[in-house]
């Protein structure tokens, strides 16, 4: 990257050619003379980092609910019941890549309804931490097949497969009717921090904003980021939405309160999938819940409550 | 334990402050505005610190960069944050006083360059900011966009041809570039 850098691969120069394209090289490289050059700010990048480590967020891609911290696929199923000491012993882990998930996603629906005379769902895919390089070459492969090219934005992190190593990654996908959008992705390290205590991340997505670009059923539409006391209003009068939000598995119950001061209260042990609930998503490190934004208020906040 | 952190530490410090001047210029050309390049790559880096470890050990960290900056940008465009992708009035874009004829005419140009860059789609601006800025091969650009060396092909081309038309550019090019 830096200038003296070597980019010596086999198509380089190629197209470099050309001469015209060079010239647009070095009329690229006069635009940025325009750049003032101050001192990189790196206390501010290391005070940032420590607070997206802090958050768990190894990385936010479109609209992300981005959660770090995982204690291994099969001890985060088995962390159920919500004192979180349910955890599965090594001994029972998985070995091979297969059984661990890492080519194929486990898919949990954490939340469904209907709104608008259409149903509504949202899965989530989770995809186990490769071990090694090969898993790693292989899982990318696996998710370039899976999804499509404009929904690898925040997915395939590096081009060098080995970045994946020891990471595993969820997508969440909004399914409206027959369209859906892969809206938004999560990675947690295996073995490092994972989300604890009242710890919560929430987005909320439009679910009329499915449909407009879609080619293919597979949309672009995404959900939006959102803060545990988002300030951003939505109207909650003109477009269905639905909060979507993570938890550690020892949350009980999470408090939502909506634009008119009013709160919806979303319980770990609520049965059927239609009634939002806290649950686990198979192989994903924390808990979720789904809850239908009511008409004509939007989302405001919401936390652990118990 | 301590002593090992501190080593990332300083090796990290290392890594982005000689990164910083490159990737803010490129940053400037996917932006077009400084206040969003210099965002842009402090949210880059923020994630590379939180990554360091893995980072650090990986065979090229550059590529890295390159690919968390540029899904950065994409996330900014798609969340339709605000860039200010063409020079206004007030932007640092333009010298407050030019020197003379040929400064005037030179920020002209480069203000018209960043202008049609800015009007390219993401894709095609980010194919032609990293294959001729970045002067990346093909593979390194697939790599950094996430997508196919066949799909940088035609972006770099299709925003090439874009520029190319842009009046003026093309004799600034065939003059071998502004003097």
């Amino acid at each position: 990257m830096s200038s003296d850098q070597d980019h010596g691969t086999a198509d380089h120069g190629m197209m470099h050619g050309d001469a015209e394209s060079r010239h647009i090289g070095l009329l690229l490289a006069d635009a940025t003379d325009a750049v003032r050059i101050g001192m990189a700010p790196y206390q501010a990048v290391v005070r940032g980092g420590r607070r997206r480590r802090t958050r768990r967020c190894a990385v936010a891609a479109v609209a992300a609910v981005v959660i770090a911290g995982s204690a291994g696929t099969l001890a985060l199923t088995g962390a159920t019941g919500g004192d979180g000491g349910q955890v599965s012993s090594a001994a029972t882990r998985p070995h091979t890549a297969q059984e661990r998930h890492v080519y194929a996603p486990q898919q949990t629906t954490v939340g469904s309804g209907r709104d608008g005379g259409k149903d509504w769902e949202v899965t989530v895919d989770v995809w186990a931490a490769p071990w090694d390089e090969a898993e790693a070459a292989r899982q990318y492969d696996a998710m370039r097949r899976t999804y499509p090219v404009r929904d690898q934005g925040g997915l395939l992190l590096g081009g060098d497969p080995s970045m994946s190593i020891g990471r595993g990654r969820f997508y969440v996908r909004v399914t409206v009717g027959d369209e859906s959008s892969m809206g938004s992705l999560g990675m947690f390290t295996e073995g490092e921090e994972r989300l604890s205590g009242k710890s919560i991340e929430v987005s909320t997505s439009s679910l009329d904003g499915l449909g407009p670009g879609s080619t293919d059923g597979k949309l672009s539409g995404t959900l939006e980021t959102g803060s545990t006391d988002s300030k951003e209003r939505r109207s909650g009068e003109t477009s269905a939405e639905i909060v979507i939000g993570t938890v550690a598995p020892t949350a009980q119950q999470v408090r939502i309160t909506w634009s008119d001061g009013t709160t919806t209260d979303v319980d770990r042990d609520t049965e059927g999938l239609d009634t939002p609930r806290i649950l686990d998503a198979q192989g994903c490190p924390d808990s979720w819940f789904v809850v239908s934004v009511p008409r004509g208020v939007s989302y405001e906040s919401a936390k652990v409550s118990k | 334990m301590g002593d090992r952190k501190q080593a990332r530490d300083a090796e990290f410090q290392s890594f982005f402050i000689g990164r910083w001047p490159r990737l803010l210029r490129t940053a400037f050309l996917l932006t077009g505005e400084q206040h969003a390049a210099e965002d842009l790559v402090q949210t880059t880096f923020e994630q590379v610190y939180v990554a360091w470890r893995r980072v650090a050990s990986a065979k090229d960290p550059d590529t890295y960069v390159r690919r968390v900056m540029i899904n950065a940008h994409a996330r900014r465009h798609r969340r339709r944050l605000k860039e200010f992708l063409a020079p206004r009035s007030d932007s640092p874009l333009v010298p407050e006083q030019p020197d003379g004829g040929d400064r005037m005419a030179q920020a002209d140009d480069r203000g018209a360059l960043l202008t049609a860059l800015s009007q390219l789609p993401r894709r095609q601006r980010e194919a032609v900011v990293l294959r001729y800025w970045e002067d990346l091969s093909e593979t390194q650009t697939a790599d950094a966009m996430g997508c196919s060396v066949g799909a940088v092909k035609s972006n770099a081309a299709k925003g090439i041809a874009k520029l190319r038309a842009l009046p003026g550019l093309a004799e600034t090019v065939t003059q071998g570039g502004w003097k």
